[in-house]
């Protein structure tokens, strides 16, 4: 395997690894702080038990997630070696941030994972939602400097290096909020619908579980307020990447040849030989209007850009049909939830709602693998976009695709392990039942 | 500016040392168990390490970030010669943190937690190692630029070599020493307090030795390792500190107070760090080779200075957020400690 290749497969799997875990650690503090806040308001044992779940599952997937988060610190330095030479002076900032935020995170953590009975009830639950404030700042900084990457900003490139630098203007670049806070609520979305999926799928088997139902309802309800307004940032983003990155635009929309009205489409093969884009169906003038507010804006399509600056298309096309695939089922499911709040309430637990919950588990972290499949692959061949190419960055040192099948052992393991401690969690807090015993 | 980043550096990794290192001593300590009270030893490592391992770990990422941001091309170099101890050290720290935590959160005590046991015990070994191998390698100099030798001798041979093993094998013993004394401190009752004190001792002893085969074996690498350190009193100093502060830690204080030795122990460790940084500075490589390739040095690679200006604010504020927080975190969960330890 070519090294470029390896490598690139080594970062996308380790974000791939990574997010799954950061996601959980930004959104999952709230849900437990929810939680946390009723037992302490209400004293009913349920609310207890369940944060208690929680936590143990935050402790879990946070180690993980630091941990591999460490990792992808230093394999950006191991992997692009050139890259990080150039932008860690520029873009180090957010980074320097991120560490800040990062270890507060674990501080809070640590207080409140083990705080059990030795702090004030207050303090204890201020760490608890500590960990998700930071979790959120953390997550900011970090997509700031990928923001960098996409707009690069607060510099000028003069023969090949960086000058007039100015890491203020290079942090608040103009992607930084527009992606970072599509992220945070990404983030929401998927680990509340994981949540609330999970433990739908376990009401049906026992449909009276009271910690089960106080959990799916809690998760719902961040999974559907983050879902109504999820459209409403992409379509933001969308608009920023029109300006900042029409090549990018171009190949998520599948659009070979500029227009004036240009149609969106849906679905379909981009087939970038013919240079068009096959199966898909087309909504005549939506892509004008959705990228520029206006039915008849010219929107820029592939063949007006070299051909050697072309990304996969077919790969960021399709990445991005998934994306908005998914976010429109977690959109609609959350009208169904408004919906059976507002006239159905008898229909809350019946199966048919449990399923099609339980059917959204996996449907938001889907959503962004392939949001930053659309992110990362659509920014080909650059690695800072316009400014230096991927390849040029890699690291001089040859075989890399062992440390990549070794990360892939390392990665597999680790997956398989959290799944079936989670699956352990599950099957004894149904053996527990901690909550009737204290009903007497 | 420079100055006080590569301070800062190296606060970073001395505190890295005395609380991370500690917890990954701990898990060293965990592969010599003996045979008494076995699931008691574990149950107090579990215990001291739990609330605080994850915040002594951002050290180290602190560390990481100073570099990436304010020495960016000794950092571009470091990972390129480093790719493979770095890349062992990473699965170490993954491997170590999953394990521990899957080991206290499984929900059922079954045969799993020997395995559990046996990857984090592996491998906070092995993390250890490789940082001191490659911290000998920075002193060793033995590198190749990329692409003019072969695979072996640019990214094999300069770290793994007698010296860089001798230097990572005394970095596992210190950190086990430090484990086993804050250990010692922490242990509830008098027999686990005796099996620590007796794993302190030791690991003293094997400190002493490995030490002593660090400069044995910089000799039969080539290196005047002596001749450097008298070269730089300051690090001459400080090491003869670090062998003079035996002394009381062998003779009278065990006996006085536990909860002091601690501070004892991590000052030694201290001193040992800041001998070998006065011996570096202003290197962080050093390339003693006859090749192209010249000492990577903090001044040569350092950041514009608009961003060692931003880089230094973001560090003070940083600190100004985290060290009351983590006061709190060791306040109350250590505090005990230092109270109940009196005999």
């Amino acid at each position: 395997m070519e090294d470029l290749l390896a490598a690139r497969m080594q970062m996308g799997i380790s974000l791939a690894f990574h997010i799954i875990f950061a996601c959980v650690g930004i959104a999952m503090p709230f849900l437990m702080a929810t939680a946390h806040a009723l037992w302490l308001r209400t004293r009913n044992p349920v609310y207890f038990t369940l944060t208690k779940a929680w936590s143990k599952g935050v402790a879990i997937f946070f180690a993980t997630g630091a941990v591999s988060g460490t990792a992808l610190s230093f394999e950006l330095g191991l992997f692009w070696p050139k890259f990080m030479e150039h932008a860690g002076g520029i873009i180090g900032m957010p980074f320097s941030w991120e560490g800040a935020a990062f270890f507060l995170e674990a501080i809070a953590l640590g207080i409140f994972l083990y705080g059990w009975n030795k702090i004030p009830d207050l303090m204890h639950w201020f760490s608890g939602l500590m960990v998700g404030i930071t979790g959120v700042a953390s997550a900011i900084f970090v997509v700031a400097a990928n923001a960098w990457m996409n707009n690069p900003a607060g510099f000028d490139w003069v023969n090949g290096q960086a000058i007039n630098i100015d890491p203020w203007a290079a942090m608040f670049n103009g992607s930084m909020l527009v992606m970072g806070i599509h992220m945070v609520i990404g983030a929401f979305q998927a680990t509340a619908f994981s949540v609330a999926g999970l433990h739908a799928l376990l009401l049906l088997r026992d449909r009276t579980h009271p910690v089960h139902q106080a959990a799916m309802k809690i998760a719902l309800v961040f999974g559907v307020i983050f879902s109504l307004i999820q459209p409403l940032s992409g379509d933001f983003l969308a608009k920023n990447v029109a300006r900042t990155q029409p090549i990018k635009l171009a190949a998520m929309e599948g659009l070979f040849q500029t227009e004036k009205g240009a149609p969106l489409l849906i679905g379909g093969l981009p087939n970038e030989s013919k240079g068009v884009t096959e199966y898909a169906i087309h909504l005549p003038k939506m892509l004008s209007f959705l990228a520029f507010g206006d039915f008849d804006a010219e929107v820029q399509g592939l063949s007006d850009f070299p051909r050697d600056e072309w990304p996969p298309v077919a790969v960021t096309h399709i990445a991005f049909q998934i994306m908005v695939g998914c976010g429109t089922v977690l959109m609609l499911v959350g009208f169904v939830y408004l919906f059976i709040l507002a006239f159905r309430r008898e229909v809350l637990f019946g199966s048919c709602f449990l399923c099609t919950v339980g059917a959204c588990t996996p449907l938001g972290i889907l959503a962004i693998w392939a949001g930053w499949t659309v992110t990362e692959v659509g920014r080909q061949p650059w690695i800072i976009y316009k400014i230096m190419r991927t390849h040029e960055a890699l690291t001089p040192m040859p075989g890399l695709v062992y440390p990549l099948i070794l990360f892939m052992g390392v990665y597999a393991l680790l997956i398989a392990a959290v799944a079936y401690l989670m699956w352990r969690q599950i099957r004894s807090l149904e053996e527990k039942k901690e909550w009737e015993e204290s009903h007497g | 500016m420079v100055e006080f980043l590569v301070c800062m550096l190296g606060a970073c990794l001395v505190l890295y040392s005395v609380f991370g290192g500690a917890d990954f001593g701990a898990g060293i300590l965990e592969l010599f168990k003996g045979n008494s009270r076995k699931d008691d030893q574990v149950k107090l490592i579990t215990q001291a390490m739990g609330p605080v391992w994850e915040a002594n770990h951002m050290w180290l990422i602190i560390a990481v970030v100073v570099m990436f941001n304010g020495f960016p091309r000794a950092y571009a170099d470091f990972s390129i010669l480093f790719h493979v101890p770095l890349t062992a050290m990473l699965v170490g720290i993954i491997l170590r943190g999953c394990a521990f935590t899957f080991r206290h959160y499984d929900a059922y005590q079954d045969q799993w937690q020997n395995i559990y046991s046996l990857l984090f015990a592996v491998s906070s070994a092995i993390t250890p190692l490789m940082m001191g191998m490659m911290a000998g390698a920075c002193l060793l100099g033995k590198f190749q630029a990329p692409g003019t030798a072969s695979y072996w001798m640019t990214y094999i041979a300069p770290w793994l070599n007698v010296f860089c093993v001798s230097v990572g094998v005394f970095v596992c013993c210190l950190f086990t020493f430090l484990a086993a004394v804050y250990l010692n401190a922490e242990a509830g009752d008098e027999e686990l307090q005796e099996i620590f004190k007796n794993r302190a001792k030791a690991a003293n002893i094997a400190c002493i030795l490995s030490g002593a085969l660090v400069f044995f074996s910089a000799e039969w690498e080539g290196i005047a390792l002596l001749q450097d350190f008298i070269s730089h009193p300051l690090s001459f100093l400080s090491i003869v500190l670090a062998t003079i502060l035996l002394i009381p830690l062998w003779f009278g204080v065990w006996e006085h107070d536990r909860s002091l030795i601690r501070f004892l122990a991590a000052g030694q460790v201290t001193l040992v760090l800041l001998g070998y940084f006065r011996l570096m500075y202003p290197n962080l490589i050093r390339v003693r080779s006859n090749t192209e390739m010249i000492d990577i040095d903090f001044y040569r690679t350092a950041a514009g200075p608009e961003t060692l200006v931003y880089l230094v604010w973001a560090l003070v504020l940083g600190l100004f957020l985290i060290l009351p927080a983590l006061a709190y975190l060791f306040y109350v969960f250590k505090s005990e400690t230092f109270f109940d330890s009196k005999k």
